[in-house]
């Protein structure tokens, strides 16, 4: 409560600037700088080991008046922090409110105590102050790790973005928020007064990749089955990182074809974020379609691929006898009664043959029997 | 037999027994217009097709349209021999062996027409090994390839016993034709056994020679009845084909009879009857021809479809018109009056009717090749097709060679059918024109 | 003599014989051809089967279309075409109404193709994937196929050597026919050889103006190198036609017509 001397001048200005709801940001004039914090989108949360490893966190910042270095990222709906003080007490953050100590803000204590670690939720009112759970909310740290280095304690802990507790300060990406650090050189005590604390800080959240989640569907109830001939819909649902719908933004639908790809169509997302077209395939196989979000505003392009099997409607029973076997039975049949008949014919020239050769026997060569009867 | 019929046996027999230099200069001359033709064909196998006149348009010519000539003609054994002997058509005893003959020669020389035309005939085997049962020109090859053994049995069969007087009666002819006539008459000697197999036989062909014969034109005419060209794209090809070959099959026959009669002096046998019956059945098949040629292009004209329109302009007043009038007039008109005028129908006019309708057949099957291919199928301008002198000789050594075979068979076998005029004759010498019943003789 | 009723005798046991010989003979025949095949016995015609089937189509813009010549160029580039020769042509086409546009014309490969259906040795032959090829080691020369075609579109090698080298004989194939010999027939393959192996056309490549476009059906969509057009809608809202669609031959090349204004 040492902070009282502090904030009772300030009193005044943050409840004329307390503006309706826990969360919500410094006005206009901090919305025009980013502030001296960047929690970046990453794509990886923090491992919470009090260890700050390269490239865990999006940004740091050391604050003049205390020494604390703040590391902050963000990534899905978790804001992961990291703090490293010059001192072995305890060390807090506040989230929102206009000074340390104004009414509702979040306040984060954490400390080794007699080798216990502490890391406390607790929601600064006026002068007083109560842990989260206390007064019906939850204690959202996800969370925490501390480690005592020499003289310095570092601190990782992870809170979410939007937690489902009122008493906790909510974020939202491209948004800018009040924050300050404070700690104590050598009390883990967290009733102790602090050493130091920082004056206001400005935390800016950027701004969220898009990720897409499509699903496609098909009029029938068999998933990812198509049938020639028959309209379906190819729809793809537009979600941010942490999962919410995007409304009004455009999906452009793609074919791939042997020899490049066909636009289909471009749909708008609905409330819910899906958008949809019209699809009729046109032959059975395995198709792939691709549904390319451009960016817009915030919203980082991304796109999604999908295969969708496409089966042939059943085919009608063909002829019994195919025209063409038809033809070449006719042909064969008549040839074949034809030609037999050939054959017979020359059956009987090869007994005609025979009975002549036993009737007449060789003939010797030139004198002619000319005058007998052959009739 | 007889004396006065042993002395016309003798007469029948005389041309086979001995061959006059006139023949030998004939066989000569007829030789080396075919060595000529066969000179041209060595030189289009050594250089390819492109000797003659034929281009991508114009893509059949001369040899197609002699193709379709040829075995136009060998209809006349079919409808002379089969349908006058089921008729019972007395009159026609000393014709049918020329028909037949006809037939068997016009054949062989027609049939190797495509293969003088193909790009490839040492690929020939192809059509037996991957031969497509849908393509007209297996139908072409079954057909033609059934008819030729058809004819050649039929040719064969009515032989047989004037072969066995040959034998018997011919034996001052060389060795070779000794030993044919004696192998080839299968030792007949007119023994109930062998006259009833004989006449089983003869009965078999000749009912099934006559749908065979229709068979092959039918197929034919379907070579170009099966494509979607202009003027070729007609439903009546197959009848107006089969006409048409009976047609010129009877104008050939009384070119042979005018030829034969002269020549080797058959009045007694072939007499003005004989042409007159004939020229009668020209004039019925030329009126049916009419009939036929009227139905293909009064249609088309009366609608002058599109694709048709230039085809039938350039043939009534264009490129082809000089042939297409000759045709219609020459060739379906005069012979008409020729043949329906009493005062015309002389032995004289009907043998010119006769020469006008085959040179204007021939022409007509020209026509119809070279028109059709030549009338533009795209936004082009018309193709033109002048032969060149390697499908003119071979043109020539074709007719040359159709002559000459004829000529032979009538030096090899008597052309007039000694069995079948002589035992009329011999029965108590009745006119040949009274029905009589005709027998194989013993 | 013979007697009337033994020649009737005669034609009764021809009739019968003729009747028995027929049936044996034609029985022997037909019921060996059904036993082959329905056994499995003769193998299909392995030159029509494609490993992935497709079914290609071209699609030429006549409003893009100048007349140019290119495409005929490149396609005799690729293949060596002879003189004389030209398989993809480029026609002049002056309508009555005063259209005058220009009219490229591959070949069709029809789906009812009446060069297939007329060949007597199946030189000619249709792919699954809707492609019409010929194959010179079998062609005879006759002609028949290029009489059948309505569309001109065939050519046959008047003179030329009449047989290849041992090497060229060994890489010939009828999907590349960059080889010719005399006395056969050749046309427009839609290049099989770089289709097959995802290349577009040489035609629709070389075009510099892009009228010629290439693609699967079933995918609905064509191509011209550049642009992915999809076939129904192009066909639909162009207007798209076969050329001579009315002898039922079923082309596969569609034509989009010039815009009234050009």
């Amino acid at each position: 409560m040492r902070w009282r001397g502090a904030v009772v001048a300030c009193l005044a200005i943050s409840l004329l600037s307390f503006a309706g709801g826990p969360s919500s940001p410094v006005g206009p004039a901090a919305a025009a700088h980013t502030g001296d914090l960047d929690a970046a989108y990453m794509n990886r949360t923090t491992s919470v080991d009090a260890t700050f490893a390269t490239d865990e966190y999006s940004d740091n910042f050391t604050e003049a008046a205390t020494g604390i270095t703040i590391y902050v990222q963000y990534s899905g709906n978790v804001l992961g922090v990291g703090l490293e003080s010059p001192g072995v007490g305890w060390v807090a953050l506040t989230l929102g409110g206009v000074l340390v100590g104004s009414n509702y803000s979040d306040l984060l204590i954490f400390s080794y105590d007699a080798g216990t670690w502490r890391a406390l939720d607790m929601v600064d009112h006026g002068w007083e102050r109560h842990l989260d759970e206390a007064i019906g909310g939850t204690d959202d740290i996800i969370a925490s790790a501390g480690i005592v280095d020499g003289t310095r304690l570092r601190v990782e802990f992870q809170i979410p973005l939007d937690s489902a507790d009122d008493n906790d300060h909510h974020f939202r990406a491209n948004e800018t928020y009040p924050l300050s650090v404070a700690y104590n050189a050598t009390s883990p005590d967290p009733t102790t007064d602090q050493t130091a604390h920082s004056p206001q800080l400005l935390l800016h959240v950027g701004p969220t990749p898009m990720v897409m989640n499509w699903q496609a569907t098909a009029v029938r109830a068999l998933p990812a089955a198509l049938i020639v001939g028959q309209a379906a819909t190819l729809a793809g649902q537009l979600r941010d990182a942490s999962g919410t719908p995007v409304r009004d933004q455009s999906l452009e639908f793609y074919q791939e074809t042997t020899f490049g790809l066909l636009y289909l169509g471009l749909a708008r997302t609905t409330s819910m974020g899906k958008a949809s077209i019209e699809y009729e395939p046109r032959a059975a196989g395995t198709w792939t379609f691709h549904i390319v979000f451009r960016g817009a505003g915030p919203y980082l392009p991304s796109n999604e691929t999908i295969q969708l099997v496409v089966i042939a409607p059943a085919a009608p029973p063909g002829p019994l006898l195919p025209v063409d076997t038809g033809i070449a039975l006719v042909i064969l049949v008549v040839l074949a009664g034809v030609w037999g008949s050939y054959v017979f014919v020359a059956s009987q020239l090869a007994a005609i043959r025979k009975s002549g050769r036993r009737a007449l026997p060789r003939l010797p060569s030139s004198k002619g029997e000319g005058g007998e009867n052959h009739s | 037999m007889t004396e006065d019929s042993a002395e016309r046996v003798d007469a029948l027999l005389r041309p086979v027994a001995r061959w006059t230099p006139r023949f030998w200069a004939l066989m000569i001359a007829l030789g080396s217009i075919v060595a000529w033709g066969a000179f041209a064909y060595s030189v289009q196998l050594r250089e390819g097709l492109v000797v003659t006149g034929m281009r991508d348009t114009v893509l059949w010519g001369l040899y197609i349209s002699n193709f379709v000539f040829f075995i136009g003609i060998s209809h006349v054994g079919a409808l002379m021999s089969a349908i006058l002997r089921l008729s019972k058509a007395e009159w026609r005893r000393p014709v049918t062996r020329m028909a037949e003959a006809i037939t068997v020669c016009s054949l062989f020389v027609g049939a190797s027409m495509p293969i003088i035309d193909l790009g490839r005939p040492e690929r020939l085997l192809n059509v037996f090994i991957y031969g497509r049962i849908q393509s007209a020109i297996l139908w072409d090859f079954l057909s033609i390839s059934t008819y030729l053994v058809g004819s050649l049995l039929f040719f064969y069969l009515f032989l047989i016993p004037d072969l066995a007087i040959c034998r018997d009666r011919l034996t001052a002819v060389g060795r070779f034709r000794r030993w044919l006539y004696r192998t080839l008459s299968l030792g007949w000697t007119g023994t109930a056994d062998q006259k009833h197999r004989l006449e089983r036989s003869m009965g078999v062909l000749t009912i099934l020679i006559l749908p065979i014969a229709i068979s092959v034109h039918t197929v034919v005419s379907w070579i170009f009845a099966m494509t979607l060209r202009a003027g070729w794209d007609s439903t009546i090809f197959g009848p107006y084909f089969v006409a048409g070959a009976l047609f010129s099959g009877v104008a050939s026959v009384l070119m042979a009879m005018a030829l034969f009669t002269h020549f080797y002096r058959l009045e007694r046998w072939i007499t003005p009857t004989h042409f007159r019956n004939l020229a009668l059945l020209l004039l019925a098949l030329d009126i049916v021809y009419i009939y036929f040629t009227l139905n293909e292009y009064l249609t088309v004209s009366y609608k002058s479809e599109g694709a048709e329109a230039p085809l039938l302009a350039a043939l009534y007043g264009g490129p082809y018109a000089g042939v297409f009038w000759a045709v219609q007039i020459g060739g379906l008109l005069i012979p008409a009056f020729l043949l329906s005028l009493r005062r015309t129908r002389t032995t004289l006019g009907i043998v010119i009717a006769a020469t006008l309708v085959n040179a204007t057949m021939w022409l007509k099957r020209y026509l119809i090749v070279v028109s059709t291919l030549a009338t533009p199928q795209m936004p082009t301008g018309w193709g033109s097709y002048w032969p060149t002198w390697v499908e003119w000789s071979i043109t020539a050594a074709a007719f040359a060679g159709f002559v000459l075979l004829f000529a032979l068979v009538s030096r090899v076998v008597p052309i007039v059918s000694i069995w079948e005029t002589e035992e009329t004759s011999a029965v108590g010498g009745r006119p040949v024109e009274e029905p009589v019943r005709g027998e194989v003789p013993g | 003599m013979t007697s009337a009723s033994q020649r009737r005798m005669g034609r009764r046991d021809f009739v019968s014989l003729t009747v028995k010989g027929a049936g044996a003979v034609g029985f022997a025949i037909v019921g060996g051809k059904f036993l082959v095949e329905r056994l499995g016995g003769i193998p299909p015609d392995v030159r029509t089967q494609t490993a992935d089937p497709r079914a290609w189509v071209m699609v030429i813009d006549l409003d893009r279309c100048d007349g140019c010549g290119v495409c005929t160029t490149a396609c005799r580039n690729t293949h060596d075409v002879p003189d004389g020769q030209e398989w993809i042509k480029i026609y002049e086409v002056n309508e009555p109404d005063g259209a005058h546009y220009f009219l490229p014309r591959p070949c069709m490969h029809c789906d009812n193709a009446p060069c297939v259906a007329v060949c007597p040795v199946n030189a000619t032959f249709r792919r699954d994937d809707g492609l019409v090829l010929i194959d010179q080691n079998r062609c005879i020369g006759c002609r028949y196929c290029m009489a059948a075609c309505p569309y001109d579109a065939r050519y046959f090698n008047w003179d030329g050597p009449l047989e290849l080298t041992p090497q060229e004989q060994a890489v010939y194939s009828p999907e590349y026919p960059g080889t010719h010999r005399r006395g056969t027939v050749e046309k427009c393959v839609f290049c099989a050889h770089r289709v097959d192996e995802g290349s577009l056309p040489a035609c629709v490549e070389a075009c510099p103006m892009r009228a010629i476009f290439f693609g699967d059906a079933r995918e609905d969509a064509v191509s011209n190198g550049s642009e992915v057009w999809r076939l129904s809608e192009v066909l639909r809202d162009r207007g798209g036609f076969r050329f001579k669609e009315e002898l039922g031959t079923k082309p596969r090349v569609f034509y989009l017509p010039p815009e009234a204004d050009g």
